[in-house]
C-alpha cells in the first residue's frame, strides 16, 4: 500500500467516525426542538421547567465530550461504540415526551412527563441524597458483613472434610430460601430492626460466596499445595498465599453474586421499619400514588448498583492483572 | 481400593548420585518419589534419608512435577522466591534468588508471569524454584517429558550444570531412556506394577556425554534389554 492509499484510508475512517460523533448530537437537538416548538397540553398550564434544561446540558456536555475525542482516543472510542444506544436513548425520550405532556396519550399519575421525573429527582435533592445515603449505608454494612462471614463459610467448608461435613447441609437449606421469607424472623430475633435488615442483605452475599468460594478451593490443583507443603509452607502460609489467590476469580464470581441478590434484598429488607432509604422511598410513593417519585428513585437506584458493581469489576481487574483474559464488565 | 504399587523394591544412593528410575506406566516410579518426598506414607518397610526416617515433606527434599503448574499469580521471579518466603527463610537466602535465576538461564524473565513464557522457560523456573532451597535431594518427576527435544537437550545440560555445582541426590523418573542414560550414574529399572528392581545399570561414562558415541548406544541397548525383560 503506497502513502496516498494509507493516507485515504485514515482520512475515509474520520470521516465515518465524525458522522458517527455528529448522530446523536443531531438527535439531542431534535429532542430539544421537539419539546420548545410543540405545546404542552396535558395537565392544562403546566410548565416545563427540568426536561429542556436536562436536553441542553446532555447537548453541552456531549460536546465537551466530542471536543476531548479529538484529543483524547478512548474518549473516541467509547463515544462511537455508545453511539447507536445514545441515539435509541434520546429516540425513546422523545417519543415519551410526546405521548405525556404533549398530546396526553398517557394518563398521570401512573405515566409522568420526563419533566416530572426529573423535578422529583432533582426538585429534592437534599431528601434523595438521604435515602441514597441510607440505602448505601445498609448494604455495606450487609454485604460486608455476608462478605466476611462468606469467606470463612467458604474457607471452612472448601479446606476441612470435617467442617464440609457439619456446614454443608446448612447453606443447602438455607441457601437457596429468598430473603424476603425470613423477614419475620429476622424481625423477632434481631435485637433491633435495623439489625434485622442488616442481616437479611448479608445472607444474600453468605450464600453465593461461601458456595463459590467452597467449589474453588476443592478444584485448586493438588500440586499448587503439594509443592507449597514441599517448601515448608505452614497450613495457614497455603490458604493465604496459595488458596486464596489461586480462587480469586470464584471470590469476585461470588461477590458479584451476592451484590447483585444483596441489591434485591435491600429494597426488601428496607420495608423493616428503617428511616431512610431507597426502598423505603419507593414504597412511600406507592403509598401516596406518586409515580414520579418512584421513577426518578429508580434511576438513583439504577445508577447506584451500576457505580458499586463497575467498581467491583475495577477491583477484580487490578487484583487479577496477572490473568490471561480479563473480565469485562 | 488400596493399589500395590511397589513390592520388593529396594534402592540405596548415596549424596551426589543421579539415579534415573525407568520402567513401564503404571510400574509405581512416581509412588517412589512420592514416597521419598514425604506427601505419600510408606504401608510396609523403611525409607530413610540420613539414618533418618521419612514422614513427611521436608525443604531439603525438593519436588519438580511432571506438570511446572507455577503459580500464575506470581512472576518468574516471585514463583522462585516462594519456598524461602513459606519456609521463613528469605532475608538470609534471598541472594539465591538470582543466582539460580541466572543458573536456569532465565535472566531477563524475572518480571514475567507464567502465561508469557514458554514451555521450556516453566520448566526452568520449577527448577530454579525446587533449587533455591538449596535441598539435598532433588525428585525429578517427568520433568521435560512436556518439552520439545532441542529445548529438553538444553535444559539437560542446565541439570547436569547443577548437579556439579551442588552435588544433590537426584531422583529422575522418566519415559526417556536417552535421557536417563545422558544424566544418570546409575539407570534403575523397575518392572510392571507392583514394581520391583529388576536392573541396576551403572552408567560409567565420562561427562560431556556424546549421544551418539558407540559407549553412549551400547548402553542405551543395555537399558532397553532390561526393560524388555521386566
Amino acid at each position: 500500500m503506497d502513502g496516498r492509499s494509507v493516507f485515504r484510508l485514515i482520512q475515509f475512517a474520520t470521516a465515518r467516525e465524525a458522522v458517527k460523533l455528529a448522530c446523536p448530537l443531531v438527535v439531542m437537538v431534535v429532542a430539544l426542538i421537539q419539546d420548545a416548538t410543540l405545546p404542552t397540553v396535558y395537565p392544562e398550564g403546566y410548565v416545563e421547567w427540568f426536561y429542556p434544561v436536562f436536553l441542553m446540558v446532555s447537548i453541552i456536555v456531549y460536546l465537551v465530550l466530542a471536543a476531548l475525542s479529538i484529543w483524547f482516543k478512548p474518549v473516541r472510542f467509547k463515544i462511537i461504540h455508545l453511539w447507536g444506544l445514545l441515539i435509541a436513548a434520546f429516540i425513546l425520550l422523545m417519543i415519551y415526551n410526546y405521548n405525556t405532556v404533549k398530546t396526553g396519550n398517557l394518563l398521570l399519575p401512573v405515566m409522568p412527563s420526563p419533566d416530572r421525573v426529573l423535578a422529583a429527582l432533582f426538585g429534592d435533592m437534599g431528601r434523595m441524597g438521604v435515602h441514597l445515603l441510607g440505602s448505601l449505608s445498609l448494604l455495606l454494612q450487609g454485604v460486608g458483613l455476608g462478605f466476611v462471614a462468606g469467606m470463612i463459610y467458604g474457607t471452612l467448608m472448601g479446606y476441612s472434610r470435617f467442617w464440609n461435613y457439619w456446614l454443608q447441609p446448612f447453606i443447602k437449606v438455607i441457601g437457596p430460601v429468598p430473603s424476603t421469607a425470613w423477614m419475620a424472623i429476622a424481625m423477632v430475633l434481631a435485637p433491633s430492626s435495623h439489625m434485622a435488615s442488616v442481616f437479611m442483605v448479608s445472607l444474600t452475599t453468605w450464600f453465593p460466596l461461601s458456595v463459590n468460594l467452597s467449589g474453588g478451593i476443592r478444584g485448586v490443583p493438588k500440586t499448587y499445595i503439594e509443592r507449597a507443603e514441599i517448601m515448608g509452607a505452614s497450613p495457614w502460609h497455603v490458604i493465604r498465599h496459595v488458596i486464596y489467590p489461586a480462587v480469586l476469580p470464584n471470590i469476585f464470581t461470588g461477590l458479584f453474586m451476592g451484590l447483585c441478590f444483596s441489591l434485591t434484598a435491600l429494597v426488601n429488607a428496607e420495608m423493616l421499619g428503617v428511616k431512610a432509604g431507597l426502598g423505603w422511598l419507593i414504597n412511600y410513593a406507592q403509598g401516596w400514588n406518586e409515580f414520579d417519585l418512584i421513577f426518578s428513585t429508580i434511576i438513583i437506584f439504577i445508577l447506584m448498583a451500576f457505580i458499586l458493581l463497575t467498581i467491583l469489576f475495577k477491583v477484580q481487574q487490578h487484583c487479577m492483572r496477572w490473568s490471561k483474559g480479563a473480565i469485562q464488565w | 481400593m488400596r493399589l500395590l504399587a511397589l513390592k520388593d523394591f529396594s534402592l540405596d544412593v548415596s549424596q551426589g548420585e543421579v539415579v534415573a528410575l525407568i520402567g513401564p506406566s503404571g510400574c509405581g516410579k512416581s509412588t517412589f518419589l512420592r514416597l521419598v518426598a514425604g506427601l505419600d506414607e510408606v504401608q510396609e518397610g523403611t525409607l530413610t534419608y540420613d539414618g533418618e526416617p521419612i514422614a513427611s515433606p521436608d525443604p531439603n527434599r525438593g519436588f519438580v512435577f511432571q506438570q511446572a503448574n507455577l503459580y500464575p499469580w506470581l512472576t518468574v521471579e516471585k514463583n522462585v522466591a516462594f519456598g524461602l518466603k513459606a519456609s521463613k527463610v528469605y532475608q538470609e537466602k534471598k541472594g539465591r534468588i538470582q543466582e539460580m535465576i541466572d543458573l536456569m538461564g532465565l535472566t531477563g524473565f524475572e518480571r514475567s508471569y507464567p502465561h508469557q513464557i514458554s514451555g521450556g522457560m516453566a520448566a526452568r523456573v520449577a527448577i530454579a524454584q525446587t533449587l533455591v532451597m538449596d535441598p539435598g535431594v532433588i525428585l525429578l518427576d517427568e520433568p521435560l517429558s512436556a518439552l520439545d527435544a532441542f529445548t529438553r537437550a538444553v535444559i539437560q545440560d542446565e541439570i547436569l550444570k547443577m548437579v556439579e555445582r551442588f552435588h544433590p541426590i537426584v531422583l529422575l523418573v522418566t519415559h526417556d531412556i536417552e535421557e536417563a542414560v545422558y544424566l544418570s550414574d546409575r539407570v534403575v529399572v523397575l518392572s510392571s506394577r507392583p514394581g520391583t528392581n529388576v536392573a541396576d545399570i551403572p552408567v560409567d561414562l565420562p561427562h560431556p556425554r556424546d549421544r551418539i558415541s558407540p559407549e553412549f548406544i551400547a548402553k542405551r541397548h543395555q537399558v532397553l534389554d532390561a526393560l524388555d525383560l521386566a
